[in-house]
């Protein structure tokens, strides 16, 4: 097996865990909002540091190798897939701390939490899209 | 509708400390890759003619700034940092010795358990990348 199908494994494998497991952190997040479960949010947040978070940065490491070991990083498609890269862990970010902010406050009552809720699922499809966009552009590799 | 109050978890605390930590070390690290590179990777590569310094830490300096980038909009998405303290970080991570200043500044900080806003506190920068190491240990 060479270097180059070993690398495009590992990265696939990593992309669907991340992608994967950001969808069921997002709906967790939303249901525990909806329903007022502290123990749930706890956690979706607990999955997306010890399981999703990883999954990302080896997708990346993983992704950064594969293109240096091809020698693509000067195609657009591998930079354009670098932009959307920054913009997605932008996004994550943003989406770690909302998590964290939602498990901490306290006082918070059933109604505005439920209020709430469509947020995470919300940033369930946009992470989604953001994924599905990044892929055909994998697959397509358009040179323009 | 019956309004019952969504109790924080001990979960929840630990991981915001915990964030706060991770903010102050990835300025810490980002602030000292940049100044070798400035101060001993690119002499050395003008003045010597080894370019091998800045090959290797150029990239490393450049994961440090994305780290610390994501880990301050994680915080300020959190409520653990305001808009203002954000720009200055992100604008002190520019500067040379900013990010000393930055992280020192944040150590001092202390968030409020509730709310967007921070408040002074006397944590030390020392303490938080203790904490920090131990988490991640």
């Amino acid at each position: 097996m060479s270097l180059y199908v070993v690398l495009k494994f590992l990265h696939l494998a990593c992309v669907a865990g991340f992608v994967g497991g950001l969808i069921v952190v997002a709906l967790l997040a939303g249901e525990a909002r909806r329903t007022g479960q502290p123990a749930l949010l706890a956690a979706a947040m607990r999955f997306n540091r010890r399981f999703v978070s990883p999954a990302f940065l080896l997708a990346v490491a993983f992704g950064l190798w594969l293109a240096t070991h091809l020698g693509a990083f000067g195609d657009p498609w591998v930079q354009l897939k670098l932009v959307l890269l920054l913009v997605l862990g932008a996004v994550h970010g943003w989406f770690s701390g909302r998590l964290r902010r939602s498990s901490r406050d306290q006082g918070e009552t059933l109604e505005s939490a439920a209020g709430a809720a469509g947020f995470f699922p919300a940033m369930a499809l946009a992470f989604a899209a953001l994924a599905a966009t990044m892929i055909l552009l994998a697959v397509w590799k358009p040179l323009w | 509708m019956t309004q019952a109050p969504l109790s924080a978890t001990r979960e929840s605390v630990h991981g915001s400390a915990t964030g706060r930590s991770a903010l102050v070390v990835a300025i810490l690290v980002e602030a000292t890759t940049l100044l070798i590179l400035l101060l001993i990777a690119v002499p050395l590569k003008h003045l010597a003619g080894w370019p091998a310094g800045v090959k290797i830490i150029g990239p490393v300096h450049g994961a440090a700034v994305l780290a610390a980038v994501y880990l301050l909009i994680e915080a300020f998405a959190a409520g653990e940092i305001r808009m203002r303290t954000a720009l200055f970080l992100m604008l002190g991570a520019l500067v040379p010795f900013g990010g000393y200043i930055g992280s020192r500044m944040l150590a001092r900080r202390q968030p409020k358990k509730a709310g967007l806003h921070e408040e002074r506190g006397s944590e030390s920068a020392m303490k938080m990348i203790s904490s920090a190491i131990r988490e991640f240990a």
